[in-house]
C-alpha cells in the first residue's frame, strides 16, 4: 500500500504535465510544419494545410485537458477519506483537481494563438 | 540483533551522547563537516561574501555611467564589470544563498536530524567554493568572463572570444552547477522521505512545498544549461560546430537552452523566498496561512507555466508571430499564480491582527518591490512593448525589481526572523530600521530611474552614452541611490555582527511562531532534534515550546543512541508512517577530496591540459566508489526498536530507500539533460543554415542493433539479478552477464564514434558524436555498477533483504538502454530527414 500512496502524488501534475506535452506538440509541429513549408499548401476552407494540422492537435489536446479536468471533477463526487491513506490522499485528490481544472484553462488560453497569428512570419 | 544502545537517559546525558556522535570536530576537522547545520551556514555566510563582492562590481558599474562620457573603465574592463555581477549575484549569491536557506532549515522544519545524504551537501559545498574561487581569481586575474551573464554565442565564442575568459565561466559555472543538482536531489529526497512521523503531505510546512516544486525545478531546469556550457566548451576546446552557423550550427540553440534554464531560475529564486514570506507572514499577522491548498497549486502551476515562457527574452531574434503569441500568452498567465499567493498573503493579514515588527518591515518591502516588477513584466511578456524595450535600461529595471524584491527582501525579512534561532541570542532592532529604509529608498533611486532611462532608450550593456541624450540626471540620481542602498547594507552587517557579538542569550520562542524548528535549542545542536517528533495537525499550528522539552527528554522517537549510529527516521510519502530507520554516514574528508579533484580537472582543462584532465576524471570517479566503504550492512537486522513502542527495518532493507529514490531524480535530471541533447539535434535540423551537411553520417545497421541487444540482455540479467537474489540465490553470474552486456554496447559505441565524418565540418557530426559520448559514458558506468553489484555481493552486502546495490545498478541499466535506443533513433532520424523533405502519404 506503501507504493500506491506514493504514486498519488503524480495525481497534482497530471493537468500541467498535459498542459507540457501539448507545448511541446505544437510548438514541434508548427516549426517543422513552417520548414517544410506547409503553410504555403492551401488546405480545408482555403486555410493553409499547416494551420488546419494545428488547429486539429489545438482541439485535441484541449478536449482532452478538459476530460481529464472533468475525470476529477467526476471522482470529487465519490471524495471519501479513504481509511488506508486518509486526508492526505484527499488532499492530494483535490489538489490535482485544482491543477487539472487550471491546467485545462491554460491550455485553451495558451494556444489559441493558433486560430489567428501567422505561422511562419 | 540489536545491542549497544542506551535509553532512559537524562536530557543532558542523551544530550552528550548525541554530540559525541553528530558534532563536527574542531580543528581540521572542521574540513570533514557533514552537518546541515553547519553546511548551511557556510553556503548562507559563503553566498553573502559573494553578494558583497557582486555588489561592489555593481558600485562599479554605476561608478561608469553615473555620468555620460566617463572615462572610469574602458568597454572591455566594463564588460568584465556587468558579466561579472551577473554571474556573482545570479549563479553565487541566489541559488547557493537558497540551498543554504533549504539546507539549514529543511530538516528542523520537518523533523529530522539531517538532510538524505549529508557527505552529498558538504561536497556541494565545496563544489560551489571552489568553482566560485576560481571565477573571483580569474577577475582579479584580468581575465573574467566578458560576455555577459548569459555568454551568448558567438560573441562567447573563441572567434570573438580567444581568451580562457568564457572558458572560466563555461567551467567554473557548471562546476557550481553541480552543487545545486546535488542540493536538489537531496531535498527533493528529503521532503518526500525523511518528515516527522505524522507529517503528511497535507500537514507540510509551506516552506517544504516551496523547497520541493523549486528543486524539482533545479532537477529539470538546469542541466539544458550545464549542456550548452558542455557543446560550447567542446566547440571552443576541440573546434566542433554547434553554434557557428557556417558549418551547420546555430547561435540560437545556445539561446533556447540558456533560457530554458534561466528563465525558470527567475522562479527557482523566487519561490523558496516565497516560501520563507508565507512562513513569517502568518507569525506576523498572527493568524494561520490562508489559502494552503490554493498556494500548493498555485507553486505547481507556476513552476510549470515557467518552463513554457522562455522565448520571452527571445522575441527579437526572428521567431514566427504564432510562436511568439504562445510565449507571450505562456508568460501573462504565470502571474495568475502569482497573484494567488499575493491575495492568499492580504488575506492573511486581512484575516489577522497585524504585529509590526523588523521581520515584517522588510516584508513589507517585498510586497511594495516585487509587485511593482510584477507589473513591468506583464509590460515585457507584451511583443510589441518588448520590441521597444528590449535591451535597454528598462529591462535593467524589471529584473532587478523582481529578483531584488521577489529574493532579497524575504532573504532580509528571514535573515531577522530566524537570527534568534540560529546564534540563540534575541534580537536588537535598533540598527536594522534605518537599514531597511536606506536600502528600501536606496533600492528604488537607483531601479525607479532605469526605467526611465531604458524608455528613452538607454542601451543596456553600454559603458558610455553621449551627453546630448540628456540622462546625465537620471544616471547620476541612480547612482547615488546605488551608494545609498549600500550603506544600507552596510548597517545590516554591521547589526549581524553586533547581534552575534553582543546579543543577549535568548532561549524561547521569540515571535511566538507555531512551526517545528521553535521546538529545538537555541541555537541548534549538530543532531537538531534530541528525539524526533510525531505530528498530529498542520505544521503551522503547533506548540514548539511543549514539543520541545519533550524532545529533549527523550520521549520522541530514537530518544537514543544505538551502535554509534546517526539515526533519523524515513517515512512513506504521503501518509508520514514510519517505513524505516535512516542511518546517515559520519562526518568524512571524502567530499572534499572529491571536490578538489573536480578543481583539477576543471583548471586542467582551463589551460588544455587534457592527459590531466582525464587523470582527474578517474581520480572523481575512484573517490565517489570510496564513498560507499562501510555504507550497509553485511547481516539482516530486521525491524529494530525506533522508541514509542514501534519498530522499523534500517534503510538498506527496504525496498526504495532513500538512496533509490535519489538514483531517480538523477536520472529525472538526466533525462532533461538528454532531451534538451536531442532537441538540439532536431533543432539545428530545422532552423540552421547550411544544411544538410556535406557528409552524411552512416551508421549502418549491424553495431546498433547489437549495441541495443547487448544493453537490452544486461538490462534482462540485472532484473534477474535482482529476483534471484530476493529469493536466496546468487546473483553474480547475472551481474557478469550485465558487465560483458555493456562492454559490447561500449566496444560498438567506440566504433560508432570513429565512424562519424567531418566531425569539426559540420554541427550535425558533431551532435552525433556527443550523443555517442553520452552513451558511450553511461555504458562505461553500466559496467562500474555491475561490477560494484559483483564486489558488494562478494562482500555480503548483499542478501534477500539487501537489495539496494542492485537495485539502484537496474535503474542505471534500463536507463542506459532506452537512452541507446533513443540517442541511436535520434541520429537515423535526423540523417534521414536531412536528406531531404520526406514524401507524404497524403
Amino acid at each position: 500500500m506503501v507504493r500506491s500512496s506514493a504514486f498519488k502524488i503524480l495525481l497534482l501534475l497530471v493537468g500541467f504535465v498535459w498542459w507540457s506535452i501539448a507545448f511541446i506538440a505544437l510548438y514541434s509541429v508548427q516549426s517543422i510544419g513552417c520548414g517544410w513549408g506547409w503553410h504555403l499548401e492551401t488546405s480545408l476552407g482555403g486555410l493553409s494545410f499547416l494551420r488546419v494540422v494545428l488547429i486539429g492537435l489545438f482541439v485535441f489536446f484541449c478536449a482532452l485537458g478538459v476530460l481529464i479536468a472533468l475525470l476529477f471533477l467526476w471522482r470529487s463526487k465519490s471524495y471519501r477519506e479513504d481509511p488506508e491513506t486518509g486526508s492526505p490522499a484527499l488532499f492530494l485528490e483535490k489538489s490535482g483537481a485544482l491543477a487539472a481544472y487550471a491546467a485545462a484553462v491554460a491550455t485553451l488560453l495558451t494556444f489559441a494563438p493558433i486560430l489567428y497569428a501567422s505561422p511562419c512570419t | 540483533m540489536e545491542t549497544g544502545f542506551k535509553r532512559r537517559q537524562s536530557p543532558i546525558r542523551l544530550h552528550k551522547d548525541l554530540m559525541e556522535i553528530w558534532a563536527t570536530k574542531p580543528g581540521f576537522g572542521r574540513l570533514s563537516a557533514v552537518n546541515h547545520t553547519t553546511v548551511g551556514l557556510r553556503f548562507i555566510i559563503t553566498s553573502f561574501v559573494f553578494f558583497a563582492i557582486g555588489g561592489g562590481l555593481a558600485m562599479l558599474i554605476r561608478a561608469q555611467i553615473a555620468t555620460s562620457g566617463s572615462a572610469f573603465a574602458d568597454a572591455d574592463t566594463y564588460a568584465q564589470f556587468f558579466t561579472m555581477h551577473g554571474t556573482v549575484m545570479m549563479f553565487l549569491f541566489a541559488i547557493p544563498m537558497l540551498e543554504g536557506f533549504a539546507i539549514y532549515m529543511l530538516p528542523k522544519q520537518l523533523g529530522a536530524r539531517d538532510l538524505a545524504f549529508p557527505r552529498l551537501t558538504a561536497f556541494g559545498y565545496w563544489c560551489y567554493l571552489f568553482g566560485g574561487t576560481i571565477i573571483i581569481f580569474a577577475m582579479f586575474a584580468g581575465v573574467a568572463p566578458d560576455s555577459g551573464w548569459f555568454m551568448y554565442t558567438p560573441l562567447s565564442s573563441r572567434v570573438f572570444s580567444p581568451g580562457i575568459n568564457s572558458d572560466i565561466w563555461l567551467l567554473g559555472i557548471t562546476f557550481v552547477e553541480i552543487s545545486a543538482m546535488c542540493a536538489a536531489v537531496e531535498i527533493v529526497v528529503t521532503i518526500l522521505k525523511m518528515r516527522a512521523p505524522g507529517m503528511s503531505l497535507d500537514r507540510m510546512p509551506i516552506l517544504a512545498w516551496y523547497l520541493l516544486v523549486t528543486m524539482g525545478m533545479i532537477v529539470v531546469g538546469f542541466p539544458p544549461l550545464i549542456l550548452a556550457s558542455v557543446l560550447l566548451e567542446m566547440e571552443r576546446a576541440f573546434n566542433l560546430p554547434f553554434f557557428d552557423p557556417a558549418r551547420g550550427g546555430d547561435p540560437l540553440l545556445w539561446q533556447h537552452l540558456f533560457w530554458l534554464f534561466g528563465h525558470p531560475e527567475v522562479y527557482i529564486i523566487f519561490l523558496p523566498a516565497a516560501g520563507a514570506v508565507s512562513t513569517i507572514l502568518p507569525v506576523f499577522a498572527r493568524h494561520e496561512l490562508v489559502g494552503y491548498r490554493a498556494i500548493v497549486v498555485a507553486i505547481i502551476a507556476l513552476a510549470f507555466l515557467s518552463f513554457g515562457i522562455w522565448v520571452h527574452h527571445m522575441y527579437t531574434v526572428g521567431i514566427p508571430h504564432m510562436a511568439l503569441a504562445f510565449f507571450s500568452a505562456a508568460s501573462g498567465l504565470v502571474a495568475i499564480p502569482t497573484g494567488v499567493q499575493i491575495f492568499a498573503w492580504i488575506a492573511t493579514l486581512a484575516q489577522g491582527r497585524l504585529r509590526w515588527d523588523i521581520p515584517m518591515l522588510y516584508l513589507l518591502g517585498f510586497f511594495i518591490v516585487f509587485v511593482m516588477g510584477g507589473m513591468t513584466g506583464v509590460m515585457l511578456a507584451l511583443v510589441p512593448f518588448n520590441w521597444q524595450a528590449h535591451d535597454t535600461h528598462f529591462v535593467v529595471a524589471h529584473l532587478h525589481y523582481v529578483l531584488f524584491g521577489g529574493f532579497v527582501f524575504p532573504m532580509l525579512a528571514a535573515a531577522y526572523y530566524w537570527l534568534p534561532l540560529v546564534t540563540g541570542k534575541a534580537t536588537n532592532q535598533r540598527l536594522g530600521v534605518p537599514a531597511f529604509w536606506l536600502i528600501f529608498i536606496g533600492f528604488h533611486l537607483t531601479f525607479f530611474m532605469m526605467h526611465l532611462t531604458g524608455l528613452r532608450g538607454m542601451p543596456r550593456r553600454v559603458h558610455t552614452y553621449p551627453q546630448e541624450l540628456g540622462l546625465d540626471l537620471l544616471n547620476l540620481i541612480s547612482s547615488v541611490g546605488g551608494f545609498i542602498m549600500t550603506i544600507g547594507f552596510a548597517l545590516f552587517v554591521i547589526d549581524m555582527v553586533l547581534h552575534i557579538r553582543y546579543g543577549r542569550p535568548f532561549r524561547r520562542n521569540e515571535w511566538k511562531a507555531a512551526t517545528l524548528e521553535w521546538a529545538l535549542p537555541k541555537p541548534p545542536p549538530a543532531y537538531a532534534f534530541a528525539s524526533l517528533p510525531t505530528v498530529e495537525d498542520r505544521a503551522d499550528r503547533l506548540h514548539p515550546g511543549s514539543i520541545g522539552n519533550d524532545l529533549a527528554a527523550g520521549r520522541g522517537y530514537l530518544g537514543f543512541v544505538r551502535h554509534g549510529w546517526m539515526e533519523t527516521l524515513g517515512v512513506d510519502m504521503v501518509r508520514g508512517r514510519i517505513t524505516e530507520v535512516i542511518v546517515l554516514p559520519r562526518p568524512s574528508y571524502l567530499p572534499l577530496w572529491t571536490a578538489l579533484a573536480i578543481a583539477g580537472f576543471v583548471l586542467s582543462f582551463l589551460v588544455s591540459e587534457y592527459g590531466f584532465a582525464a587523470f582527474f576524471a578517474g581520480l572523481v570517479l575512484v573517490l565517489f566508489l570510496l564513498w560507499t566503504r562501510g555504507m550497509g550492512a553485511r547481516e539482516d537486522y530486521g525491524a529494530i526498536d525506533v522508541g514509542r513502542g514501534e519498530k522499523a527495518v534500517p534503510h538498506w532493507e527496504t525496498q526504495r530507500p532513500p538512496s533509490w529514490w535519489a538514483m531517480l531524480f538523477t536520472l529525472t535530471g538526466n533525462t532533461a539533460f538528454y532531451a534538451s541533447l536531442v532537441f538540439g539535434l532536431f533543432f539545428l535540423w530545422v532552423s540552421a543554415p547550411n544544411w544538410p551537411p556535406p557528409e552524411m553520417i552512416d551508421l549502418g545497421l549491424a553495431v546498433p542493433a547489437m549495441i541495443a541487444a547487448a544493453l537490452a540482455v544486461g538490462l534482462a540479467a540485472a532484473a534477474w539479478a535482482v529476483r534471484t537474489t530476493r529469493r536466496g540465490g546468487y546473483p553474480v553470474i547475472w551481474l557478469l552477464i550485465t558487465l560483458v552486456g555493456h562492454a559490447v554496447a561500449l566496444a560498438g559505441l567506440a566504433y560508432l564514434g570513429f565512424a562519424i565524418p567531418g566531425l569539426t565540418a559540420h554541427a550535425h557530426s558533431a551532435t552525433g558524436l556527443v550523443i555517442i559520448l553520452y552513451l558511450v559514458l553511461h555504458t562505461g558506468l553500466g559496467i562500474v555498477f555491475a561490477g560494484f553489484g559483483i564486489y558488494r555481493t562478494l562482500s555480503g552486502y548483499v542478501s534477500a533483504r539487501r537489495l539496494v546495490d542492485l537495485r539502484i545498478g537496474l535503474l542505471w541499466h534500463a536507463y542506459t538502454f532506452v537512452a541507446s535506443v533513443v540517442g541511436l533513433g535520434a541520429i537515423y532520424t535526423v540523417t534521414w530527414l536531412a536528406q531531404g523533405r520526406p514524401t507524404m502519404p497524403w
